[in-house]
């Protein structure tokens, strides 16, 4: 299964399983999860046990009252560089309809020092957030014109129509840091899939 | 001083009788509207006693144009000159009908053609000498060469008698046969020129391009032929080359061949045709001056209609995905339970898709596309608690209740709403579906966006980053078409109400 395949397959099952995730027990009725929600949050903090970290941020997906806070300090302070734990970075981060997420993607975004697969994701993250229910192909981003552009979308997507009641249309902000990108970034690699996700913005 | 009336009488009637009765034959000094239209010099140097009465009006003449004319030196030009009025450049007291060579002098006259080439060449001669004409081609051969005795005596008359006034010098007509004359040379020692004539063939080029929509039309991708001939089936054509000129989709001017391409020769000329535009061909007939015609050819779209998309359905489960091991969460409303993940992909400029022409003919170079470059997929999933026997499918009734008014799902039919749910996903694809509807949308718009697309094969990444700017807005409008107002237009026919709560 290819990178992109991985995060369309939890894109579409999360679909599936964010669109109750009000109505589920949350961190306050369940022990347990609140406990693997304190345990994983500690995780994305130190980075310790490093083991622990694919397990972290799965868990971090349930977490809905710990979960964006601890997921909006992972992306600022100790967001991964490695493109595998990045896809379970994004689709834990997309479970989330948060202000606070989206600022933290949107600084790794503008930040020069962040990796460039960092910065890429979190454009891509940006994306997903500004036309909900849309994935752009990240791997088309990391390797332009070595891999075919790529888009999907999914029906019935309770998380897209969710994420445009919560936070809004973001597509004027996105479009807005997308474009600093490109006019101000020196790095071209970054700047090209900037301008990439900006293009693809634009047409809706 | 005058020409003597006589001998400008004579210039004159012949004229007008070549005028009138020589339809074929082309006045290269005279015009209808100007019959005696003349053209003279004089070196300047004429000490024959004959031609004296004649000089003081002449005066020198070295150089110059009249009326599109040139001569310089003993060079006449009668390239563009056919029309030209001559005679206005002098006074028409001048009266002056003909071209003198200076009595007595070896004059050596260059007359050359500059148009295409004539057929045959003829002029009236006055000459005392014997005159020497030697014609020549465009590529320098020979193709007259003659000599014109002088009238120096006329049937052993002097014609310049001691004494008495000059009787003219008898008039000859010189006829030149011959193909493809590109200048001539008169040298003899003096006379008179007069009355200019040619006749060309009435060969001309001939152009006709023909696609499979007619003349000078052609669908995208089919071919085009041109070929060019004479009016008769006995000329002989040489092609120098052929040219076409267009615009490509970035608006930037493509010419094939080009300078470093070395011409085209073919005849005739074929190839696939993907860019409107003008073919050129320049060409001689029977070894004259080159000739240039050309053609407007039209590229008319292709309609895409029924053209295949690449495209592939597919129903999934939630173990078909490993990474997520998570189980899906319970349903909570008629939209959860099924879901379609609808893909778009561009798919690489191989030759199948967008096609390179390299067939020499008028299009040489460019790229254009066969097939829509892209490829769809729709991964259709059921919810699980639909397909199984688990919590919701304990939540429904087992049957009908009898004082329900509204009807309700029941456990026996779920295999059924299984059914009911793939048909609106998409799974197979149909009008009223999710997939169906994104394919169609695809297909329907996708070959009119990429229709037009047309590069060089230099501007190949161009090509592609264009192709996926406007697939791209395909796409959107495909993904839009696709997803709510399926849910709008085409509802899951459930025609019952499901049990949602979780107890």
């Amino acid at each position: 299964m290819t990178r992109y395949m991985g995060i369309a397959a939890l894109v579409a099952v999360t679909g599936f399983s964010c669109a109750p995730l009000a109505a589920q027990a949350g961190e306050r009725a369940d022990p347990r999860l609140r406990n693997d929600c304190r345990l994983a949050t500690q995780v994305l903090q130190t980075g310790q046990p490093a083991p622990r970290r694919e397990w972290a941020l799965e868990v971090i997906r349930r977490c809905d009252q710990s979960g964006p806070a601890a997921l909006a300090a992972f992306w600022r302070s100790g967001a991964p560089e490695n493109a595998a734990e990045l896809d379970q970075l994004f689709n834990a981060t997309r479970s989330f309809n948060d202000r606070s997420v989206v600022d933290a993607v949107a600084e790794v975004a503008r930040r020069g020092t962040a990796t460039e697969t960092t910065r890429i994701y979190a454009f891509a993250l940006l994306f997903s957030y500004a036309v909900p229910g849309w994935y752009i192909e990240i791997a088309d981003l990391l390797r332009p014109r070595e891999t075919p552009a790529r888009m999907s979308a999914v029906t019935h997507d309770a998380s897209a129509r969710s994420t445009r009641a919560v936070l809004g249309d973001l597509r004027p902000e996105v479009s807005a840091i997308l474009q600093s990108v490109v006019e101000a970034e020196p790095n071209s690699r970054v700047a090209g899939a900037a301008e990439t996700v900006l293009r693809w913005l634009r047409d809706f | 001083m005058q020409m003597p009336r006589i001998l400008k009488r004579i210039v004159l009637s012949i004229s007008l009788f070549f005028l009138a009765g020589c339809s074929d034959w082309h006045p290269m000094f005279a015009t209808p509207e100007n019959p005696d239209f003349f053209f003279g010099w004089d070196e300047g140097a004429d000490s024959n006693e004959f031609w004296t009465h004649f000089d003081p009006m002449w005066g020198p003449l070295d150089g110059g144009i009249v009326g599109g004319a040139r001569w310089h030196g003993n060079v006449i030009y009668l390239g563009d000159a056919l029309d030209a009025d001559f005679g206005s450049a002098f006074p028409q007291s001048s009266g002056t009908s003909a071209l003198y060579f200076a009595l007595g002098h070896t004059v050596q006259s260059e007359v050359l053609f500059d148009f295409f080439a004539a057929k045959d060449i003829r002029f009236d001669l006055r000459i005392r000498d014997d005159f020497d004409i030697q014609c020549f081609d465009v590529n320098g051969a020979t193709v007259v060469n003659r000599r014109v005795p002088g009238s120096w005596y006329s049937g052993g008359v002097a014609l310049y008698p001691n004494g008495g006034a000059p009787r003219p010098v008898p008039l000859q007509q010189i006829a030149l046969n011959a193909r493809g004359v590109r200048r001539c040379l008169l040298t003899g020692r003096g006379g008179i020129l007069d009355d200019f004539r040619y006749r060309v063939d009435r060969n001309d080029l001939e152009l006709s391009c023909v696609g499979d929509l007619g003349e000078n039309r052609v669908t995208r991708g089919e071919e085009l032929t041109c070929t060019v001939e004479g009016s008769a089936a006995s000329d002989s054509i040489e092609i120098e080359t052929w040219k076409f000129t267009g615009t490509d989709s970035r608006g930037q001017p493509y010419v094939y061949p080009e300078d470093e391409d070395g011409p085209v020769t073919d005849n005739p000329w074929r190839g696939k045709m993907v860019l409107s535009g003008k073919i050129k061909v320049r060409a001689t007939i029977n070894g004259g001056q080159p000739k240039e015609k050309e053609a407007q050819i039209s590229v008319v779209a292709r309609s895409w209609e029924g053209e295949p998309v690449d495209s592939e359905v597919t129903k999934i489960s939630f173990s078909e995905f490993p990474a997520d091991r998570r189980p899906p969460v319970y349903p909570s409303e008629v939209r959860d339970l099924g879901r379609t993940h609808l893909t778009w992909e561009t798919l690489p400029l191989s030759a199948d898709v967008a096609e390179q022409i390299s067939d020499y003919g008028p299009n040489h170079y460019l790229i254009y596309f066969k097939r829509v470059p892209v490829k769809l997929s729709a991964q259709v999933l059921v919810h699980p608690e639909l397909e199984g026997r688990g919590t919701f499918w304990r939540q429904q009734a087992s049957r009908q209740p009898d004082y329900s008014q509204q009807p309700v799902c029941v456990q026996g039919q779920f295999d059924r709403y299984v059914q009911l749910v793939l048909a609106h996903e998409g799974y197979p694809p149909t009008p009223q579906s999710h997939s169906g509807i994104f394919i169609s949308e695809v297909r329907r718009l996708a070959g009119p966006a990429v229709e037009g697309l047309v590069f060089p094969d230099l501007a190949r990444a161009e090509l592609s980053d264009e192709v996926v700017r406007r697939l791209r807005t395909v796409a959107v409008q495909a993904f839009t078409a696709a997803d709510e107002p399926v849910d709008r237009d085409h509802a899951v026919p459930f025609g019952c109400k499901f049990n949602f709560e979780q107890r």
